[in-house]
């Protein structure tokens, strides 16, 4: 499970096709083992945000946003690389513009601050029961669609 | 890069979060001097928040400002959504996080660092 890293999509709704995501995964997948070994693999979850509430510069925004951790401490040599070639594969296989596509690939400490952070919002006494119902959606998801999806707001 | 992710626990109207997202902008790049192509701004609503919280603002900035700039926009946002909202102080959370920009890729770009956004000719030429 360690070398298991999980790929955080939020992408527009409708932002890809079914056929598209499942294209995504398997490209990002190899190009991860390609750069950082072929002992990691990802956990892509695709987060979706309903129309109207995600802004670039204050404009409705059509970019996704991916978030993945490496290993702490890697190298911008190793990292960069990485980021180009997988920027260049996402705009390939979705048509996107380059201005479409945000890539952060963090440190692995980081991304466990953000998932905290993410976590923490949520009201402790009742946080077992939502964390347990998103993660039931996920599978869900995985069941119906062949990937891990869920929306930005808790009650869809 | 910034990255401000707004949850609520009730809808905010549409016309509040454009507001907001304009709002979050001008104060983000007044104060740091950021390029508005840079500001993106989410929105996640009926989330079971922290009793007593209505609103919860999750910051992530580029890191290597100093800590009197980062703690003023922290400040005039805090008070300038509390106003917006029409909202108690007490019913919102707001915190940060720094991630260096070289972990970052926009527009088939690494960002700049904070401040160095003059040297980019990319940055020139158009983002966004």
């Amino acid at each position: 499970m360690k070398n298991k890293m999980r790929m955080l999509c939020l992408m527009q709704e409708n932002g890809h096709s079914d056929q598209e995501i499942k294209q995504l995964e398997r490209a990002a997948n190899k190009l991860y083992k390609k750069h950082f070994g072929e002992k990691y693999s990802l956990l892509p979850v695709w987060v979706v945000v309903p129309r109207g509430q995600a802004f670039l510069a204050a404009q409705p925004s059509t970019t996704t946003t991916v978030t993945m951790p490496v290993e702490n401490h890697i190298e911008n040599d190793v990292r960069h690389p990485f980021m180009y070639e997988f920027c260049q594969m996402w705009m390939d296989i979705t048509q996107c513009h380059q201005n479409e596509i945000i890539l952060n690939v963090t440190d692995r400490k980081v991304a466990e601050e953000f998932a905290k952070k993410t976590v923490g919002r949520i009201n402790p006494t009742t946080r077992f029961y939502h964390v347990g119902k998103q993660l039931t959606k996920l599978v869900k998801s995985k069941v119906l669609n062949g990937y891990y999806s869920m929306n930005f707001n808790f009650d869809r | 890069m910034p990255l401000y992710t707004v949850s609520s626990r009730a809808p905010i109207p549409d016309t509040t979060k454009r507001l907001m997202a304009k709002l979050i902008m001008d104060v983000h790049c007044g104060i740091t001097g950021a390029p508005q192509t840079f500001v993106n701004v989410i929105f996640s609503e009926a989330v079971p928040l922290k009793r007593g919280i209505a609103y919860d603002v999750l910051m992530g900035v580029r890191k290597g400002r100093t800590g009197q700039m980062n703690n003023e926009l922290h400040n005039t946002l805090f008070k300038e959504i509390v106003k917006l909202l029409d909202t108690s102080p007490q019913m919102v959370e707001m915190s940060m996080i720094e991630v260096p920009a070289s972990w970052i890729m926009e527009g088939l770009h690494i960002l700049p660092e904070p401040g160095e956004e003059d040297k980019c000719e990319w940055l020139k030429e158009g983002h966004g």
